[in-house]
C-alpha cells in the first residue's frame, strides 16, 4: 500500500470543508471495509488523503423524523440488523442488512458506504429503492435531497461530485410498516457477494397489488428497479400465479452479464425465483391495518 | 420448494505404500527425571501429529504424553523421515517412535530388574513406575531407574529405531502385488436440501464412519474427519479453479475462489469404528487424506436421491444442478405421448 494522509472531520460540514480544500486527490473514510481493499489492490493511484467522516456524530443514528425514517449515512449494518425501530418499521432493510459480508464487515461497514461505492450487487440498494427512499447530500453549494434512483449512476458511479458526501438516507413516513422482503442468492453463505439479489414492496388492500415495487441488484450496471414487472402487477389480485409472473417479467428487464461466477441466463433464472420469493416475503408481512400504521 | 435427499459412499483408502522405501527413523532418549525427548524428521502441518507422536511415546514408556519433548522438522538433527504425506504418520513414523521407545525402556528394564530381584522379562512399564508383571506393588519410578542407569549403571536409556513398510516389488506381467502395508475404510451419508428452482444445494448434515485401526486420539481423528467433510463439502458444491484463455487463474483469491464457511459446514456425526490392525503402532492405521474422500460422491448420492439429477463433473454448482433439472425436465415432457 501506498502512503496517503490522513485527516478527520467532525462533523458534516467540516468534512465537506476538508474536501473542497483536498480537491479530487481526497477519498472519503466511512466504515473503509471498500477503501482498504481499493487502497490494497486497486490498479489506479491511491489518494493523496483520505478524510474520515467516521466521527462526525451528525452522520449516525437511527430515527423517525418528520419525513420518516432517518439513517444517518454512518450507520453500520450491524445497528440496522439490531435496531428495533428497524425491526419495526421497515423489517427487510434489516434482512438485507445481515447477509451483507461477514460479522466484522457488518460492524464496520456503513449503509452510507454501500451506497456510494455503489457496485451493482450492493446489498443495500434494493430494499431502499423498493421503499422509495430519499437521500440527502451535502456540498459546497448547500443540501440537495433526491430520490436514491438518481444517486446511482454506474457501477462504482455515483451522482455526487467530488465535493459531495451522502448524509442521510430516508425511507418516507407514507412507506414505513409497508410490507416488503430482500432475497440474496450468493456463491456461499457467508461472506457473499450477490449473484443476484431482489426486494419487493406492496400494499395489500382488498387483497390488490398497489403500488408494488420491485428492485433489483447484480443484473445491471446499477441496482435498477423492474418496471413492466410492477405495472403488470398494479391493480391485479394477490396469487402465487401473479408473483411467479411478475418474476418472469422482471427477468427479462434484467440485463445480467456473463461471467465465471454464473452465466447471464442462470441470472435470469434466479431473478424470476427471488423476485417471486420477495414478493411472497413481502405478503407475508401484509396486515389488514397496515396502511394506518404508515399515516 | 427444498428437496431433501439423501445419499451414501463408501471408500477404501490404502497406507504405507511398499513399491518404494518409505521409512522414518526416530531415536528416544529418557532423561535423568524420566522425562523424555523424541527426535523425528516428521512435520506437524496442524493435524495434531507430534500430539499423536507424543502419546505413542509416552504409552510405550510408561510415562505421560506432556513428559515428552519432540524435536522435529529438523533433518540436521533428525532421523530421515519420508514426509508427512500420504496420510502416513501416525502408522509409520508412530511405528519408528514406538521401536524406539521400547527399546529404550528395554535399557529401563535392564537397570530395573537389578533394583527389583528379576528378570528384566518380568517387568512393565506403567504410571511413571516400572513394575514387576501382576505384582504392581512391586515397582521402582522410572526417574530413578532413569538416573541410576545414567550415573550407576553407565547404560543411558536410548533407542534409535527405524521402520519401513516391508517393501513388495509389484509383479512386472501382471502389477499385482501387495502395494501398501495396510488400508482404512470409511462410510459417510449426507443429508441435503435441493433448491429445485434455483439449484442450490445446502448440506445439512453429514455421518462419518470412520475405520481408522485403535483411535490413538479420537479427538483429533474426529477434527480431521470434520477436516475432511469441510473439504469434501468444498470439492463437491463449491470448489473450482478457473483459468483464461491463457491459462492465467482467474479467481485466485478468497473473494472468487469460493470456499465452505463456517455458515456453510453441515452438522457432522462422526463415528469411529473399533478396530486395531497388527501392523500399526498400538493397531493405529490412518484418518488424514481418507476423511475427505467419500464426501463428494455422499452429496452427489444424496443430491440425486432430492431431485433426480446424476452430477458427473466437480463442482455440483447451483447453475449446473438447475441445468440438470430443467434437462430432466424437458426429457420428462418428450416421454409424454402425443
Amino acid at each position: 500500500m501506498k502512503p496517503f494522509g490522513y485527516v478527520a472531520a467532525i462533523d458534516s460540514e467540516h468534512a465537506v470543508a476538508l474536501l473542497a480544500e483536498y480537491g479530487k486527490g481526497a477519498k472519503v473514510l466511512a466504515g473503509g471495509t471498500d477503501l482498504l481493499a481499493d487502497l490494497k489492490f486497486s490498479p489506479h493511484p491511491p489518494p493523496d488523503v483520505v478524510v474520515d467522516i467516521s466521527r462526525a456524530a451528525d452522520l449516525k443514528g437511527i430515527a423517525l423524523t418528520d419525513a420518516g425514517l432517518r439513517l444517518g449515512a454512518m450507520v453500520t449494518h450491524s445497528e440496522i440488523v439490531h435496531s428495533p425501530l428497524i425491526a419495526e418499521a421497515a423489517p427487510a432493510l434489516a434482512e438485507a442488512a445481515v447477509v451483507i459480508g461477514a460479522v466484522q464487515t457488518r460492524n464496520l461497514g456503513t449503509i452510507g458506504g454501500n451506497l456510494i461505492t455503489c457496485v451493482p450487487s450492493m446489498d443495500s440498494g434494493p430494499t431502499l429503492l423498493a421503499l422509495d427512499a430519499r437521500v440527502t447530500v451535502l456540498g459546497p453549494r448547500g443540501r440537495r435531497e433526491m430520490p436514491l434512483s438518481e444517486l446511482f449512476v454506474g457501477p462504482r458511479r455515483t451522482s455526487l461530485a467530488f465535493d459531495e458526501i451522502l448524509i442521510e438516507i430516508v425511507v418516507p413516513t407514507q412507506n414505513l410498516h409497508k410490507p416488503a422482503a430482500f432475497q440474496k442468492f450468493g456463491l456461499r453463505k457467508g461472506q457473499a457477494l450477490a449473484l443476484v439479489n431482489a426486494a419487493a414492496s406492496f400494499w395489500a388492500p382488498d387483497g390488490v397489488f398497489t403500488e408494488p415495487r420491485i428492485a433489483l441488484g447484480a443484473v445491471a450496471p446499477t441496482v435498477i428497479r423492474a418496471p413492466k414487472a410492477e405495472a403488470y402487477l398494479t391493480g391485479r389480485p394477490v396469487s402465487e400465479e401473479a408473483m411467479a409472473e411478475a418474476g418472469r417479467i422482471a427477468a427479462t428487464e434484467a440485463k445480467p452479464i456473463t461471467d465465471f461466477r454464473a452465466s447471464a441466463e442462470y441470472r435470469r433464472d434466479l431473478v424470476a425465483v427471488l423476485v417471486k420469493r420477495a414478493l411472497a416475503g413481502a405478503f407475508g408481512r401484509v396486515t389488514p391495518n397496515q396502511k394506518d400504521l404508515a399515516s | 420448494m427444498k428437496r431433501r435427499g439423501r445419499g451414501l459412499a463408501s471408500m477404501w483408502y490404502p497406507v504405507g505404500f511398499t513399491v518404494a522405501a518409505n521409512p522414518s527413523g526416530a531415536v528416544v532418549k529418557v532423561n535423568e527425571d524420566g522425562t523424555a525427548v523424541v527426535l523425528t524428521g516428521t512435520v506437524e502441518t496442524g493435524q495434531g501429529a507430534l500430539g499423536v507422536l507424543s502419546q505413542i511415546a509416552a504409552e510405550a514408556l510408561g510415562i505421560a504424553p506432556n513428559d515428552i519433548h519432540i524435536v522435529s522438522g529438523d533433518t540436521d538433527t533428525c532421523p530421515m523421515d519420508t514426509g508427512a504425506i500420504a496420510s502416513r504418520t501416525t502408522y509409520i513414523t508412530g511405528n519408528a517412535i514406538a521401536a524406539a521407545a521400547a527399546m529404550a525402556r528395554d535399557t529401563l528394564f535392564e537397570v530395573a530388574a537389578g533394583m527389583l530381584g528379576v528378570k528384566a522379562s518380568q517387568l512393565e512399564a506403567k504410571d511413571h513406575k516400572i513394575q514387576v508383571k501382576g505384582f504392581p506393588a512391586r515397582n521402582v519410578p522410572i526417574a530413578d531407574v532413569a538416573l541410576r542407569a545414567h550415573i550407576v549403571n553407565g547404560t543411558p536409556p536410548i533407542g534409535s529405531a527405524t521402520w519401513n513398510p516391508p517393501t513388495v516389488p509389484l509383479d512386472p506381467e501382471t502389477g499385482q502385488g501387495k502395494p501398501f502395508g495396510t488400508y482404512v475404510y470409511a462410510t459417510q451419508i449426507a443429508e441435503v436440501d435441493v433448491d429445485d428452482e434455483t439449484g442450490e444445494v445446502e448440506v445439512l448434515r453429514v455421518t462419518a464412519s470412520h475405520d481408522c485401526g485403535t483411535a490413538i486420539n479420537p479427538m483429533l481423528v474426529e477434527g480431521q474427519i470434520e477436516g475432511g467433510v469441510f473439504m469434501g463439502l468444498g470439492f463437491a458444491v463449491q470448489e473450482e479453479i478457473l483459468f483464461d484463455k491463457q491459462g492465467k487463474q482467474i479467481n485466485c483469491n478468497l473473494t472468487n475462489y469460493i470456499m465452505p464457511t463456517t455458515l456453510d459446514m453441515p452438522a457432522v456425526e462422526c463415528d469411529i469404528v473399533d478396530s486395531y490392525d497388527e501392523t500399526g503402532p498400538f493397531g493405529a492405521k490412518a484418518v488424514g487424506e481418507p476423511s475427505l474422500v467419500p464426501t463428494a460422491a455422499a452429496i452427489c448420492n444424496a443430491i440425486y436421491d432430492a431431485v433426480g439429477v446424476r452430477i458427473m463433473s466437480l463442482p455440483a454448482t447451483a447453475e449446473k444442478v438447475l441445468a440438470g433439472i430443467k434437462a430432466k425436465r424437458a426429457a420428462e415432457q418428450k416421454q409424454i405421448p402425443a
